[in-house]
């Protein structure tokens, strides 16, 4: 019987590696390089819904 | 939606001589998915704990960060482990946290995902700021390793704050080894540190 797989549309993994990557990479203080987020950023990346449950 | 019940299991003490200090192990059971899990809240010096989760199927394998179950239920999933937070915070009010979205391994298709932005990084973002507010922490965002921090504000000056857990991590987890997962950057700095 054949089996049903989901697929991926094209695309979708475009910048993926090819294959099982095993390598590693140095963190240095350049890398973290973070972003405070403002109330307008974390209602943006909250959507529409929100259900805080830590103040 | 709704969380799971989570079960305490240990404290677990490290002791690699790492700002790493101890951990404390949580499980918790699926009815949906039929999936155990365990969920890790890992105390590093300055109350900072890095909460990670993995199902207990693949808990002997190399990627069990990495991998999909195709279970789905995930904000269920990601709602209890913001119960496993509200533990945490129970038992250290001044506890501030750190998560990140490991990449997925493909290992049927063989395909991995870069390093940044990573698809679990941008849920855990976005279900974190549905879920927590900005009034008890500081959020940062850290895109190009698909890592966030929770600071507390009760520990006063996060800008500070930041600096100080960024130094912490940096000494900590010289390496991040892109064949382990979550924060699962080794510690090069340890010998015969085993993998999680």
């Amino acid at each position: 019987m054949e089996t049903k797989r989901k697929v991926v549309v094209k695309g979708e993994r475009k910048n993926w590696i090819k294959g099982v990557v095993v390598h590693s990479m140095p963190i240095t203080s350049d890398k973290l390089v973070g972003k405070k987020l403002t109330s307008e950023d974390l209602n943006k990346n909250a959507g529409h819904t929100k259900r805080i449950l830590i103040p | 939606m709704k969380g799971y019940d989570i079960k305490f299991v240990q404290k677990d003490a490290c002791e690699d001589d790492s700002e790493h200090l101890f951990t404390y192990i949580y499980t918790f059971f699926s009815p949906d998915t039929r999936l155990k899990y365990v969920a890790r809240a890992e105390c590093h010096a300055g109350e900072i704990f890095a909460v990670k989760f993995y199902c207990k199927r693949h808990r002997r394998s190399d990627f069990k960060y990495n991998r999909l179950t195709n279970r789905g239920y995930v904000r269920s999933i990601l709602l209890t482990c913001i119960h496993v937070l509200l533990d945490v915070l129970n038992k250290h009010p001044l506890a501030s946290f750190a998560f990140a979205g490991s990449y997925t391994v493909d290992r049927k298709n063989r395909w991995t995902e870069p390093i940044s932005n990573t698809q679990r990084f941008l849920v855990y973002r976005q279900f974190v700021a549905q879920f927590v507010g900005n009034v008890q922490f500081e959020h940062f965002s850290y895109d190009s390793i698909s890592a966030y921090l929770l600071i507390n504000r009760a520990c006063g000056d996060t800008g500070q704050k930041e600096l100080e857990i960024k130094e912490m991590f940096l000494r900590t987890y010289k390496d991040l080894d892109r064949n382990t997962s979550t924060l699962a950057y080794r510690r090069s700095d340890v010998s015969g540190v085993s993998r999680e």
